[in-house]
C-alpha cells in the first residue's frame, strides 16, 4: 500500500468534510510522520499491524507540538511539551496521527455539543448529534476521515458515540491503558480506548496502546494482552445476560434493537437470559457524585497561572483565578465542578462522596456475582435514540439519566465493546454493547467478532 | 447561601444573571443524587482502588523543566503587585 497516497486521500476527505469532526489537522505534521514511517518501513523497524494507519486523536490526549484544547477556551492555544504514552506507542508502532478531534469540553457531556468549536454532526444524519464526549473521534471514523481513532470513556464516552455513529468502540478494563497524557476528568473511572469501523482494526489498535506504564501507577501488569488472539469465531454456549432495567424504560426502537440482537445471539448459539441489575437504581447518582468530585479536583489546576487562558483584568490573585475560570469554562463544566465541590465540602462529604464510594463497592460486588452466572452482559449503549442537535443540551438531568446504560461499567472498572446493531427511524445507528468481567476482554471480543462476521449489521 | 460558599471554594464567579439558573440546576441535580442515601451500605467499606494496585516507588529523576529560572527560583508572570 502506498502510505503517502493513502494519507493524502484522507487529508482530502478531512478538508471536504462538513461534519466538524476535527478541531485541528496539521498537514505538515502529518506528512512529516509519513516520511518517518516510510523510513521506518525501509529500516524494517515496525512489527505492528497498524503501520501507516491514519488515526484521529480525541483532543484531550496530549500530543507534543500539536494543540491539545479539550474543546475549551481554557486550553485553546495550549501546545503540550510531551505526548501521552498512548501517542508514543502509536508512533512507535508506525501509525500516523492524522488530527485532533472534537469533544465535549473536558469530556463532560454526552453529545459533543458542549464544545467551543460547535457541535459535531452525525455522519448518518447531519441534523442529529454524534453522541459524546468522543463524538468527533467516532464521527471521523464513520465518515471515513480516519481508519481508527482514540477516545476516552469515563461514563460511556466511547461507547455511546460509537453506537450513534455506527462504529466499533472499546472501553478497556480499568488499568489496561495508560492515562499518562490524558487530560484528567475523573481519574478513577476513565480509560483511553480505540474506535474503528470493524472489530479487527479496533482490537489491533488496542493491543498497541495497552500495557503497564511506569508513568501511570494505576496501570496493571497484565499477562493477557494479546487481544487479537480473541478474533476467532464462535459463541456456542456463551451465557449472555440482559439487564431488564436497561431496556424497560428505553425508547421503543432501542428496546426492539436489543431484543432483536439477543435473538441473533441465540441463533449464533449463545444462551440469553434477562436479569435484574439492582445497581441501576443508584449507579447514575454514584457516578455523578464521584466523577464530579474528582473533576473539581482535577480541574483546579486551571488557574491562569502557568499555562492556558488567563483573564485580562483583575485586581487580586483571587479575582484572577475566579475570572479566568469563569470565562474559561463553559456552563456544563462549571456545573460539574460546583457539584463536585459541594459533595466534598464540610458537612456533606460523608453523606454524598463517602456514600457514593460505598455504593461503588456494592455495585462492584453485584457485578462480581453477575459474572459468576454470565460470560457477558448485553446492553444498549444508550436508552434513547440520538437526539437532534440542540435538543438534549438544554436539560442537564435528562442528559445525565441517558448515561444509565454505561456508567456502572466505569464504576466497576469493567471492559466493554460497543458496535451498531440497528438503525433508527431517522437513519441514525443504534448501538449495543457487550460488557465482560474485568480482564476478560477476550470474551467480549470473540462475541463481537462473531456477531460482526456472521450477521449483516443493517441493510 | 450554599451556592456562594461552593462557588467561592471552586474559584468560580456566578453572575447575578446566571445565579437563578445555577441554583435551580444545582437543586435539581442534588435532589436526584440524594437517592444514594436510600442504599444500604452498613458494614461496606468505601472502594478506593478497583484493582487494589501496589504503589511502586522509585528514586527522583532530574529532567529539564523548560521553565526559565533565576538562581534557585522559577520565573513566572507577576500575579501579586
Amino acid at each position: 500500500m502506498d502510505i503517502e497516497k493513502n494519507i493524502l486521500a484522507y487529508l482530502e476527505n478531512i478538508k471536504k468534510s462538513n461534519i466538524n469532526a476535527f478541531i485541528s489537522c496539521d498537514e505538515d505534521y502529518v506528512m512529516a510522520q509519513v516520511s518517518a514511517v516510510k523510513k521506518g518501513i525501509e529500516e524494517k523497524r515496525f512489527t505492528s499491524k497498524i503501520v501507516g494507519m491514519p488515526i484521529a486523536i480525541k483532543d484531550n490526549i496530549c500530543t507534543k507540538g500539536l494543540k491539545t484544547t479539550c474543546a475549551s477556551k481554557m486550553l485553546k492555544d495550549y501546545v503540550p511539551s510531551y505526548s501521552a504514552t498512548v501517542i508514543e506507542r502509536l508512533i512507535k508502532a508506525g501509525a500516523i496521527i492524522i488530527g485532533k478531534t472534537n469533544m465535549d469540553e473536558f469530556a463532560m457531556g454526552s453529545t459533543t455539543e458542549n464544545s467551543i468549536f460547535g457541535a459535531t454532526k452525525n455522519p448518518h444524519n447531519n441534523e442529529y448529534v454524534s453522541g459524546g464526549s468522543s463524538g468527533g473521534s467516532c464521527a471521523a471514523v464513520a465518515a471515513n476521515l480516519a481508519v481508527a481513532a482514540l477516545g476516552s470513556d469515563t461514563g460511556g464516552s466511547i461507547r455511546q458515540p460509537a453506537g450513534y455513529c455506527g462504529v466499533v468502540g472499546i472501553k478497556p478494563t480499568y488499568g489496561t491503558v495508560s492515562r499518562y497524557g490524558l487530560i484528567a476528568y475523573a481519574s478513577s473511572l476513565e480509560q483511553v480506548g480505540p474506535i474503528a469501523t470493524n472489530v479487527t482494526d479496533c482490537v489491533n489498535v488496542l493491543e498497541v496502546i495497552s500495557g503497564r506504564d511506569k508513568k501511570d501507577s494505576t496501570t496493571v501488569n497484565r499477562s493477557n494482552l494479546a487481544f487479537s488472539k480473541a478474533l476467532t469465531l464462535g459463541i456456542k454456549g456463551f451465557k449472555i445476560g440482559v439487564p431488564r432495567q436497561y431496556i424497560e424504560d428505553a425508547d421503543e426502537e432501542v428496546k426492539n434493537a436489543i431484543l432483536e440482537t439477543a435473538k441473533n445471539f441465540e441463533k449464533l448459539g449463545a444462551v440469553v437470559e434477562y436479569f435484574d441489575l439492582h445497581a441501576t437504581d443508584y449507579a447514575v447518582a454514584a457516578y455523578y457524585i464521584i466523577a464530579c468530585a474528582e473533576a473539581s479536583s482535577n480541574l483546579s489546576r486551571f488557574d491562569g497561572v502557568r499555562y492556558g487562558y488567563r483573564t485580562d483584568k483583575y485586581d487580586s490573585l483571587d479575582e484572577m483565578y475566579k475570572k479566568t475560570r469563569s470565562e474559561g469554562f463553559l456552563d456544563e463544566t462549571k456545573r460539574r465542578i460546583l457539584l463536585g465541590t459541594f459533595v466534598l465540602s464540610e458537612g456533606y462529604y460523608d453523606a454524598y462522596y463517602m456514600k457514593a464510594m460505598k455504593a461503588k463497592a456494592v455495585i462492584k460486588e453485584e457485578f462480581d456475582r453477575v459474572f459468576k452466572q454470565y460470560d457477558l452482559i448485553l446492553a444498549p449503549t444508550s436508552p434513547i435514540k440520538a437526539s437532534k442537535i440542540g435538543e438534549l443540551i438544554k436539560d442537564s438531568v435528562k442528559m445525565y439519566l441517558s448515561d444509565v446504560c454505561t456508567v456502572a461499567t466505569n464504576l466497576a472498572g469493567l471492559p466493554a465493546i460497543a458496535m451498531p446493531c440497528a438503525k433508527d427511524s431517522n437513519n441514525v445507528p443504534i448501538g449495543m454493547q457487550l460488557i465482560a468481567d474485568r480482564f476478560n476482554e477476550h470474551k467480549m471480543i470473540q462475541a463481537a467478532y462473531t456477531f460482526e462476521k456472521e450477521r449483516a449489521i443493517y441493510e | 447561601m450554599v451556592l456562594d460558599k461552593i462557588s467561592s471554594l471552586a474559584k468560580l464567579y456566578i453572575s447575578e444573571e446566571e445565579r437563578e439558573k445555577y441554583e435551580q440546576d444545582m437543586q435539581t441535580i442534588i435532589e436526584y443524587v440524594d437517592r444514594i442515601s436510600t442504599l444500604d451500605t452498613d458494614n461496606i467499606e468505601a472502594l478506593i482502588d478497583i484493582n487494589d494496585n501496589e504503589l511502586l516507588l522509585r528514586e527522583d529523576i532530574v529532567e529539564p523543566s523548560g521553565l526559565s529560572y533565576l538562581e534557585d527560583t522559577f520565573v513566572v508572570p507577576r500575579t501579586i503587585e
